[in-house]
């Protein structure tokens, strides 16, 4: 009878043993998601999106850098269905086209040495057209920026991407310090920031010039609102990643 | 009643265990890679970063010579590969000596002698064949010229971009912990100490069942920490990096890469120790058992009843 009892217990107290380790493993595993959820870790999560935003990657690429070239056409009836579509680093994603400075000159998002070579290029951390925030595009001044400088308050600068037309003005002519950042902060107002380095006759200049614009329109290409983006907050000013022009 | 609560107890500092678990996990991991600068400086050779270095100013300076006129070749000296491998060095070591307090300043500040007398000389030409006053002006561009030209360089060695984290803040951020991180590893170490001395006075009279709960410990804390370094390997997640200069993304990634793989290392290590433990809480239960009934069968002929 004794021996009975303890075989039943026994057989009970089984499935206890069983179960105690994915207990204790579900229980451990809840407490590090809610710490993830709770804790403040916001600013770091910010930084690792910035820091690790390229996507693009495929196995063949060796130095990292996975450049995508897109036909962007200046015709209305591209892609969108009138949302912004957040492009990857590496990839042309706008052409900017200045008529009154005869420039024209594919934009590529994210500021790599690789991709200056090859047109503008938008800072990675600034708000992608569309946007609410500073869009800031540079390129080298010995290349497709040599006639920036010619730029005059009111001349018009429009960007074509595939999901709308965007056009600005300018209105204020700059030239600022590289180690200036007051104009490659974000900003609350719609602006396009465009700069490169001042034309020197001895060596590297330390100095930028370049033009804040305006948005004067802004058109997706099926005319619906433009939703929140939750990829960039383009009221923080995170220092860029990437190199000098 | 009484089982139930100690159930629950052992649950609670076997969970507790998990987590000391990991803490020792990572930390020895942090101690022996992340702040180890011995091993960031075995990344120069098994990347090749001096290599990929020299190729980026190669080319930078090949580029910068419609813009500045200086022909690239002025700088051959200035990159020589021996040149760029003590600068990285150094470079590297600096960062990890102010991150442990042991220098108050960032930053290294070779002998470009060469290469400044070279680019005055070069400008010195330039000026007499156009007529160019070498006035206050011209100096403070010559000056500004060959000051960008060993930024760049100084850029190039940098491969882990002590310069820009100090910018953003993040050194100064780090650097009151950064000495703290060797010994942590010894302090998580003595919390696995005391909290498996825990469970084993809850265990006391079944001393045997203190594997199973150091097996369960072992077990998540294994789960946990080879569930996301597997994640992060198997879709390289690091080569999402977006700084794309080649020595920088190799040396990075490198860096990431070594330190998920010795997590990993140990994430394994804890589960073939949980195994361990349970096997050897199986043995002794089946000992433990066999001892029983052996009393059993001694104590039979003068205790049965019938």
């Amino acid at each position: 009878m004794a021996e009975k009892s303890k075989k039943s217990k026994n057989s009970s107290q089984f499935p206890t043993w069983l179960v105690t380790p994915i207990l204790l493993l579900m229980l451990s595993a809840s407490i590090v998601m809610l710490s993830y959820i709770l804790l403040p870790t916001h600013s770091v999560q910010k930084y690792l999106n910035i820091a690790f935003m390229d996507d693009l990657k495929t196995k063949d690429v060796s130095s990292g850098l996975n450049i995508v070239n897109k036909d962007i056409s200046k015709e209305d009836g591209g892609k969108g269905n009138g949302k912004v579509i957040a492009p990857k680093f590496g990839e042309k994603y706008a052409i900017l086209e200045c008529k009154d400075i005869e420039l024209e000159v594919g934009v590529y998002f994210g500021s790599d040495a690789e991709l200056l070579a090859l047109g503008a290029c938008q800072a990675s951390n600034s708000s992608i057209l569309g946007l609410n925030g500073n869009t800031v595009i540079s390129a080298h001044v010995n290349s497709y920026f040599s006639n920036l400088a010619e730029l005059e308050e009111g001349d018009t600068v429009t960007l074509y991407t595939e999901y709308g037309k965007f056009t600005y003005q300018v209105a204020e002519l700059i030239r600022f310090n590289r180690s200036d950042s007051t104009y490659v902060k974000g900003t609350t107002s719609d602006i396009l920031t465009l700069y490169t380095c001042e034309a020197q006759v001895l060596g590297n200049s330390s100095m930028r010039v370049g033009a804040v614009c305006n948005l004067v329109e802004k058109k997706l290409y099926d005319g619906t609102e433009t939703p929140e983006s939750p990829t960039i907050d383009p009221n923080t000013a995170v220092p860029a990643v990437g190199t000098e022009e | 009643m009484k089982k139930a609560l100690a159930y629950i107890g052992n649950v609670i500092f076997s969970l507790l265990l998990v987590f000391s678990i990991m803490g020792t996990c990572v930390s020895v991991a942090a101690a022996n890679k992340g702040m180890n600068v011995e091993y960031c400086l075995s990344l120069m050779d098994s990347e090749n970063l001096v290599e990929k270095a020299q190729n980026t100013l190669k080319a930078h300076f090949a580029e910068q010579e419609n813009t500045t006129g200086v022909p690239a070749t002025m700088f051959e000296n200035a990159i020589a590969a021996e040149k760029l491998d003590e600068m990285m060095e150094a470079t590297i070591r600096n960062g990890f000596d102010y991150l442990n307090g042991n220098v108050e300043t960032l930053g290294i500040k070779p002998s470009f002698a060469g290469l400044d007398a070279d680019m005055r000389l070069f400008y010195s030409s330039y000026a007499d064949m156009y007529g160019y006053a070498k006035d206050e002006a011209y100096e403070n561009a010559v000056d500004e010229a060959i000051a960008a030209s060993e930024q760049s360089i100084l850029g190039a060695v940098d491969v882990f971009r002590f310069s820009m984290l100090d910018d953003a803040g993040v050194m100064k951020k780090v650097r009151p912990y950064s000495p703290w991180v060797p010994r942590a590893w010894k302090g998580c170490l003595i919390l696995d100490g005391v909290l498996l001395l825990i469970l084993l006075l809850l265990n006391v009279k079944k001393l045997r069942q203190i594997w199973y709960w150091a097996g369960c410990s072992l077990l998540s804390a294994g789960v946990i920490l080879l569930v996301p370094t597997v994640w992060l390997k198997s879709t390289e997640w690091f080569d999402r990096f977006t700084v794309k200069s080649e020595q920088t993304f190799a040396a990075v990634t490198a860096y990431l890469y070594g330190l998920t793989d010795t997590v990993k290392l140990y994430a394994i290590l804890c589960l073939v120790l949980a195994v361990l433990a349970w096997i050897v809480c199986g043995i002794c239960a089946y000992r433990a058992e066999k001892k029983r009934k052996a009393a059993k069968k001694n104590r039979k002929p003068s205790g049965e009843n019938r």
